[in-house]
């Protein structure tokens, strides 16, 4: 055993250069590859966890207030399944935090609201937070506190729709899995103000018995509220199944950790290939010693073992190298994924999948080491003596030099690369899947850099700049006809909003526009929008769900009334991928009543868009929250008056569904008169500002992607070939000294040695290239349509070939080591 | 005559674990064009130390060489490269054919990097192959199919396929047999007459006897040279004598 492993650290000690190089490689798979299954495996615990340490409820539903009744919950009272229930109100909208300390942008987030004694209801609230220490108390959870940058004590100031307000954070919890977006706990009377500004909804948290079916009891929930309530909530009601909540928090908790494994996958399959490579070069080299060995008696087996030794104490080094940093990185994607889903509690790294990676790759290294290693028992001593059989070649003479056209040294080195043909597959191989990296990572990355081009790309509905709700009944042709006379106005669409349907069992939302061909930011993969009254298009997800295909007829179901429609298109929709597109006049087939009250307005380009809403709200009043926020101040008594009458008809118009009022109001001799003709203006939202915000926080992530999986990949292959060109020129070094006496120079023997490895490259990148497309249609039919050039990928593809031959001529920069005189006195 | 190589000071040393080993010590010699010259010398003498320093293939610790009026010694390796493809040809003991490649293409992969490949190329390959000895059915053989000194005779047409203005060769026969290596020197001495300049390395008597211009070194240095009565002319036994003379003298 000592003389075996003797032989293998004087292997180690000899090639110390390659030795490194490889170790490096064997630590990044090891860390990149125990980090990533660790962390998948771990991150299933992650929402069991989160549910346990809040004492959160599993299930939820949610209901819009205006649907909600308290009667609904009876069922719950009843039901055996259920063990236990509660019930709050949350508010939500996407505001802008304001920067803490005034540097960088504003942030901006989709967050929730809660009163304190709801949050108690729902979960335990820890916290050591005292509600009565500031005037405007919030707390928020642990994960956010970095992002707003603040601690406890600090003013944090949000901003929405034109309102501003500040709140004292005095502390902060761990949120559990009941919330939409992000949390913050606030008290009763500032509850109270958001209530009256914001989206507003009823949440329902359900514990059920063990054993029950959660799916199943919401479901039937579901329909016990749908048959009390008088509004149609089939679609505004929204059910979240424990289960699924575990499922989608671990899915999007695993896609950094995936993307890693995949990395992991392309540089054991480089570990493979170079151990593969570097002992037949090895025992090419050594043959002469080897024939010595077995002369002197030692058997064939042991000298391969100590190949084999050799290779597994590169790997027991690479191990207890990469152990620590393993459990580290592990550490730092799970408390990435963690914060992805607002955990901030302590997330604890399972060591037993980093051990097993580690040891399942050094096993790994030692079997493949085996399967070349075992080849030295073909050389008996005086085969070796004779250099093996190898040189021995009565081969057919493949790419004469006698027909040889052009450039010599591309002839020699083609020559070269089909005599080592079989180890140069693996090299394909390796370069082919870093291509897939580089292109995906390349293709997604400029695709999504432009946040523009991922909304026109993944949105699936209209981004005008700027949204109207009216508030009060009037002709919405007349009305859109007057905004598009305005010279600012480039168009106005008449889409109808938040809307849903039935379809089958199934549910999906509308998207209804009355001319689809005006619309610019809905992407057909398939087929056309509907035109007719009778048509409709669907999302790929929703026609894959439904199980249907364009040309066949659907029934959809709106408020009980069915009616066929045929499928005319295929949209793609990550944001709504339960879409379905109709035209006004085919949505009034099954709700004839309909009349249209949003206005899409879609402005010039130089118009500014703050400065149009401003004008609206000139001519046409303030948005009806703005009249609710009015107090009755006021510099005269008449002002005062106006304004809490203006006050009254907002909240009759917001609330109770007011289409119009009037009133008159005697002061003394005088008569105060007003009306909502005024006040037609529900809500102004600056859609496609407020998306592209959002799209850019998603830009930077993309970015961040693209840029890792570049990186990793340039380090591998540049590791791939300089191991490769060494353990060549290690196994050509009489070829080499030779072709150098005959007058060849360095440059040349280089350019021979990186140009060998452009067929294989041009092969791999080929085929990585067909790969990266088969896989972009499938991101294309399921995420977004995304288009790349042809060009683009050909520099692209250009690029990584140059890079692979500029990798390879650097790395064959021994060549110039090579002594004619060395090799002729050895 | 003139001068084909010229060194001035030429010193060699070599550093081994720290010690300095000094193989060639201050030699001024000249090398001139269209002559024989046989290199002799005992062991460790610097024999093949000072062809590969005039060669090109090595550079010196100091002094100079010239090739013509041209200072070799401080050119680049790849510029020694460039000045060896052109000027010089090299047939070593061990012959240093490439395995994988057969004998077409062993000398191909010499001529290929100095002219470009014509018609007439390939014939002039094969021309010269006939002429050493070298027939048809060998040309696509590759040099483990071959003896030695058919391999040798491969390497020499390898050498000359540039017309190198010298060629060099360190022990040619070193390797082969009686037999073989008189073919091989028969080869040297054909070139010899058309004008050649060879500077050949050797140990060997007989191979000595095909130069024009004996050289002898002893511990790194010229100590006594001597030039050979003309091959053609004088018989053998003459030539031998006088050589074995010299020899004498030197205490060989």
């Amino acid at each position: 055993m000592n003389n075996i492993l003797r032989l293998s650290f004087a292997n180690i000690k000899k090639h110390k250069k390659e030795s490194i190089l490889f170790m490096i490689l064997i630590t990044l798979g090891m860390v990149l590859l125990s980090a990533s299954v660790s962390s998948v495996m771990t991150i299933k615990k992650i929402t069991p966890q989160m549910v346990k340490e809040s004492g959160c409820f599993e299930n939820f539903v949610q209901f819009m207030q205006k649907d909600y009744s308290d009667r609904f919950l009876s069922f719950l009272a009843e039901s055996k399944d259920v063990e236990s229930f509660e019930h709050t109100s949350v508010v939500t909208d996407i505001i802008n935090v304001k920067n803490y300390q005034g540097l960088g942008d504003d942030m901006l987030v989709d967050l929730s609201f809660v009163p304190v004694s709801g949050e108690k209801k729902m979960e335990d609230f820890k916290t050591d937070a005292d509600f009565s220490s500031a005037e405007h108390p919030i707390v928020i959870d642990n994960t956010k506190k970095a992002d707003f940058e603040v601690s406890k004590g600090d003013e944090l100031t949000i901003v929405w729709e034109n309102k501003e307000f500040t709140f004292t954070v005095v502390g902060f919890y761990d949120a559990g899995i009941w919330n939409l977006g992000s949390k913050a706990i606030v008290s009763e009377e500032d509850f109270a103000y958001l209530e009256n500004c914001m989206n507003r909804y009823e949440m329902v948290g359900i514990n059920t018995v063990d054993g029950a079916d959660n799916g199943k009891v919401l479901k039937d929930f579901k329909a016990f509220c749908e048959d009390l309530s008088i509004n149609d909530i089939s679609e505004s009601a929204y059910t979240i199944a424990y289960e699924d909540t575990v499922s989608a928090n671990n899915v999007n908790m695993s896609l950094l950790s995936i993307i890693i494994l995949f990395m992991s996958s392309v540089i054991v399959i480089a570990i493979m290939i170079m151990i593969r490579f570097r002992i037949v070069s090895d025992i090419k080299e050594q043959i002469v010693s080897i024939g010595v060995l077995e002369a002197l008696g030692y058997k064939s087996n042991q000298i391969a073992a100590s190949y084999i030794a050799e290779y597994v104490l590169i790997a027991i080094i690479s191990a207890l190298i990469s152990a620590v940093p393993s459990v580290c990185m592990a550490k730092g994607l799970l408390k990435n994924a963690a914060v992805s889903i607002c955990y901030s509690g302590p997330v604890e790294v399972t060591a037993i999948p980093v051990f097993v990676c580690i040891l399942a790759i050094i096993l790994f290294v030692g079997g493949i080491a085996c399967t070349k290693a075992v080849s030295v028992r073909k050389y008996p001593p005086v085969l070796a003596f004779r250099k093996g059989i190898d040189t021995h070649n009565f081969k057919k003479t493949i790419l004469p030099l006698e027909k040889a056209g052009g450039n010599v040294h591309i002839r020699l080195a083609l020559k070269d690369l089909y005599r080592g043909a079989k180890d140069h597959i693996g090299l394909s191989v390796c370069i082919m899947a870093c291509t897939v990296m580089v292109l995906l990572g390349f293709m997604i990355g400029s695709f999504f850099g432009n946040s523009n081009r991922i909304l026109n790309a993944v949105c699936g509905h209209e981004l005008c700049d700027i949204r109207i709700e009216t508030a009060c009944d009037m002709e919405p042709e007349v009305f859109a006809n007057e905004l598009e006379s305005m010279p600012e106005v480039e168009k106005v669409l008449l889409p109808a909003i938040d809307l849903g349907v039935k379809l089958g069992n199934d549910s999906a939302t509308l998207e209804v526009y009355e001319d689809y061909s005006k619309t610019t930011t809905i992407i057909m993969t398939e087929g056309r929008l509907p035109e007719h009254e009778n048509e409709v298009a669907f999302t790929v997800q929703q026609l894959k769900n439904s199980d249907v295909s364009v040309g066949e007829t659907v029934t959809l179901d709106y408020g009980k009334v069915k009616k066929d429609y045929i499928i005319t298109g295929v949209v793609n929709s990550a944001v709504d991928p339960k879409a379905v597109y109709l035209t006004i006049q085919g949505f009034k087939r099954m709700y004839p009543p309909y009349t249209p009250s949003t206005f899409d307005i879609y402005l010039n380009e130089d118009v500014n868009k703050d400065d149009f809403a401003n004008l609206l709200r000139e001519r046409y009043g303030k948005e009806m929250a703005e009249y609710k926020d009015d107090d009755a101040a006021g510099d005269t008594l008449e002002d005062r008056i106006r304004n809490l009458a203006n006050k009254k008809m907002a909240e009759a118009m917001t609330d109770k569904g007011v289409s119009y009022m009037e009133y008159a109001i005697q002061v003394g001799d005088k008569i105060i008169t007003g009306s909502t003709s005024l006040m037609k203006i529900k809500n102004i939202t600056f859609v496609r500002r407020e998306s592209e915000e959002i799209a850019h926080m998603l830009c930077v992530s993309f970015a961040g992607i693209a840029v890792i999986l570049t990186i990793v990949s340039a380090v591998v292959v540049i590791l791939i070939l300089s191991i490769l060109m060494a353990s060549t020129i290690r196994k050509q070094y009489r070829e080499l000294g030779i072709m150098k006496g005959m007058g060849y120079t360095s440059r040349e023997l280089k350019f021979q040695m990186a140009f060998k490895i452009v067929p294989v490259a041009v092969l791999g990148v080929i085929v990585g290239t067909i790969l990266s497309m088969l896989l972009l249609n499938i991101v294309n039919v399921y995420v977004a349509k995304i288009t790349v050039s042809a060009l683009q990928i050909l520099l692209m593809d250009v690029a990584i070939l140059a890079y692979c031959f500029i990798c390879a001529y650097v790395s064959a920069r021994r060549i110039k080591k090579i002594s004619v005189y060395e090799l002729i006195s050895e | 005559m003139d001068t084909i190589l010229k060194t001035e000071k030429l010193c060699k040393s070599f550093s081994n674990a720290g010690l300095q080993q000094h193989v060639i010590k201050n030699m001024d010699l000249e090398i001139f064009e269209g002559d024989f010259t046989v290199i002799m010398g005992s062991s460790g003498s610097g024999k093949s130390t000072l062809l590969y320093a005039l060669s090109g293939m090595d550079k010196p610790t100091l002094g100079k060489v010239y090739f013509g009026e041209d200072e070799i010694s401080d050119l680049s390796n790849d510029q020694l490269a460039v000045f060896r493809r052109n000027h010089c040809g090299f047939v070593f003991q061990s012959i240093y054919l490439l395995d994988n490649m057969n004998v077409l293409d062993n000398i191909l992969t010499g001529a290929l990097v100095v002219q470009k490949n014509t018609p007439e190329l390939v014939e002039n390959v094969k021309t010269l192959l006939k002429k050493v000895g070298i027939e048809e059915d060998m040309w696509k053989k590759y040099p483990n199919q071959l003896s030695g000194g058919e391999c040798q005779r491969v390497g020499i047409v390898r050498a000359v396929i540039n017309n190198p203005k010298i060629l060099f060769a360190d022990e040619p026969t070193g390797a082969l047999n009686s037999a073989s290596g008189q073919d091989v020197l028969d080869v040297f001495t054909e070139l010899h007459k058309k004008g050649q300049s060879i500077v050949m390395v050797t140990h060997d008597l007989k191979t000595a006897l095909r130069g024009s211009r004996v050289i002898y070194l002893r511990d790194g240095g010229v100590v006594g040279e001597h030039r050979m009565p003309d091959y053609e002319t004088d018989d053998v036994v003459r030539r031998r004598e006088s050589l074995q003379n010299f020899l004498n003298e030197m205490g060989w």
